[in-house]
């Protein structure tokens, strides 16, 4: 079946009333209403702000390369924890980030998906993930924040034990449900936000 | 007769009820396998994210007490979701630092905190985040509540901040029997046995259905938080508030959907906490021009009038952007060279937005 993406307007209640054919229209309208919202509504979402050292006396960011920890450093590893669902099968990741130095150096930023046994930040990896390759995926540009995107392709279960070129993360279905730790290292790229999200199947079968 | 649900959920297939085709109970059975299953799960993933760069954020001791950190606003599943794991990646200078979470219902006032929790690391990820958990022991309605993170750091010296993650536990199958609460709507819960084969199907299941489904549509999900800091240590110089560059990253790109519009109680909700207020002032998000009318949390329920973006055609859904809006009106309001925080002008120090 299809899954609805959208609220449609549900059955009147007196359908359902005695003495009131019931018709299966109005049963396949509360089929699909339960749908959307199991999986579709209540997919996972995770929306991370990287701070950044900003300026004492103004108090915000005015630019994205302010204070020490504002400028581009190289080999850095993110933990991002993501409460998974029992629906979570790929993740998609948007990550807007600033880059720069392609010429010198071979820009970078990897992806790759952990479980979080004891509170680790280096449990097992489900998923060796992705690589966003300068001048492919990656943009130059000192100034301006750019965005990297996974796309949202329903990759099968991958085999890789290095990084595949960019697809969705995926999680196996003994770990749906379970905390994650997407972890994302960078080289020479400096990340502002990582979006992840529990991508939409269009279609399941009942 | 269990309320019981099945994870990952069943669906019930809309073309087995079309006609020519027997009506199973499998189809009825699964639709209430499948509410109990959005009444219990849905909403429990994460409700809270934000992260601080290293170097960036460290909470200074403050005479063995607890200093504030950051606050947010975080939308609760339902009445009945009273448990709430907060995950914190912390380290410390010096051992026997903790850290409290806090959630504040407005209608009634009350707070509940968790345990002081050790924060153990002495390096910026050198173990393992720490967990804590908040339960709401007292009948609480608001589906809104006020988050709070406190930190007391060891003397001498003081606990660097590296991410929060929480989410609500799911309420665990099957379901209580009678009827629950979310805020003041109500979800009745289905026996799924009860509609099994030779069973009468009563006009009662499809009204509740019904009135279930108008219910769960209303639940929040979080669609952005954002904190500035509260107290940072001397030298060191987070984010307090908004600043100019901010409407570039302070937003999302998430799906709301169709029909939202035309469906009462579907909005999205806006929570921004003012310091320095002064009347007059105004505010762009989500497309909305937002009056500032008080210090402290001002909230606003909002339609959606934005354009979708192209990201709906990879995400198969409606997406928008949702968030601070990129307008000269907030380029002058924001933080910024000619509006610096030492001259005390309003700012905003915290901006949380939930959906439907």
């Amino acid at each position: 079946m299809l899954i609805p993406t959208g609220f449609s307007k549900l059955p009147s209640k007196e359908g359902c009333f005695n003495n009131q054919i019931l018709f299966g229209g109005t049963v396949a309208q509360m089929a699909s209403a339960a749908a959307q919202l199991s999986n579709c509504k209540f997919l996972g979402e995770a929306h991370y702000h990287i701070g950044q050292e900003v300026l004492a006396t103004i108090g915000g960011m005015i630019s994205f390369a302010t204070g020490t920890s504002g400028s581009v450093k190289t080999n850095r590893t993110y933990n991002f924890l993501y409460q998974s669902t029992p629906l979570s099968s790929h993740l998609a990741l948007l990550i807007q980030y600033r880059a720069a130095n392609f010429e010198a150096t071979n820009v970078n930023i990897k992806a790759k998906l952990r479980a979080t046994g004891s509170n680790s930040y280096t449990g097992t990896i489900l998923d060796h993930g992705i690589q966003f390759e300068e001048g492919l995926d990656l943009t130059h540009d000192r100034d301006e924040v750019s965005l990297a995107f996974t796309g949202s392709e329903l990759v099968s279960a991958p085999t890789n034990t290095q990084p595949d070129p960019v697809r969705p993360l995926f999680v196996p279905t003994s770990n749906r449900g379970d905390l994650l730790n997407v972890v994302i290292e960078t080289t020479q790229a400096l990340p502002i936000t990582v979006h992840i999200y529990d991508l939409l199947i269009p279609e399941v079968t009942p | 007769m269990s309320n019981s649900y099945t994870t990952p959920p069943t669906l019930a297939d809309p073309s087995r009820t079309t006609a020519g085709l027997t009506l199973r109970t499998t189809e009825l059975s699964r639709l209430g396998d499948l509410q109990n299953y959005a009444f219990a799960v849905g909403g429990c993933g994460d409700v809270l994210n934000q992260y601080w760069d290293e170097e960036v954020f460290e909470i200074p001791q403050n005479s063995g007490a607890n200093l504030d950190a950051c606050r947010w606003y975080i939308a609760r599943p339902s009445n009945s979701h009273n448990e709430l794991k907060v995950r914190l990646s912390a380290h410390t200078i010096s051992a026997g630092s903790t850290f409290i979470v806090s959630v504040t219902f407005d209608t009634t006032g009350n707070k509940y905190s968790s345990p002081a929790t050790a924060i153990t690391d002495t390096a910026r990820f050198q173990s393992g985040f720490v967990e804590a958990t908040i339960t709401v022991s007292g009948a609480e309605t608001d589906t809104e509540v006020l988050f709070n993170l406190g930190v007391q750091a060891a003397n001498p010296g003081y606990v660097e901040l590296a991410f929060i993650e929480a989410r609500w536990s799911p309420l665990s199958s099957p379901l209580s029997a009678g009827s629950f609460s979310q805020g003041s709507d109500t979800f009745i819960p289905q026996g799924v046995s009860r509609l099994g084969a030779d069973l009468p199907l009563t006009a009662r299941f499809g009204v509740e259905t019904l009135a279930n489904l108008t219910t769960l549509r209303k639940r929040g999900r979080m669609l952005f938080a954002w904190s500035g800091s509260l107290n940072a240590r001397s030298g060191n110089n987070p984010a307090q508030g908004l600043g100019i560059f901010d409407p570039q990253v302070m937003f999302s790109n998430v799906a709301l959907y169709g029909g939202m519009n035309q469906i009462d109680g579907l909005e999205v909700k806006v929570f921004i906490n003012v310091v320095n207020y002064s009347a007059g002032s105004v505010i762009d998000i989500f497309g909305h021009r937002l009056s500032i009318t008080s210090a402290g949390w001002n909230e606003y329920s909002l339609k959606l009038r934005l354009e979708e973006i192209t990201l709906s055609d990879d995400f198969n859904l409606s997406m928008y952007r949702v968030g601070l809006d990129d307008s000269p009106n907030n380029a002058s309001l924001l933080l910024s060279i000619n509006n610096k925080i030492n001259t005390s002008p309003l700012y905003i120090s915290g901006l949380s937005i939930i959906g439907v």
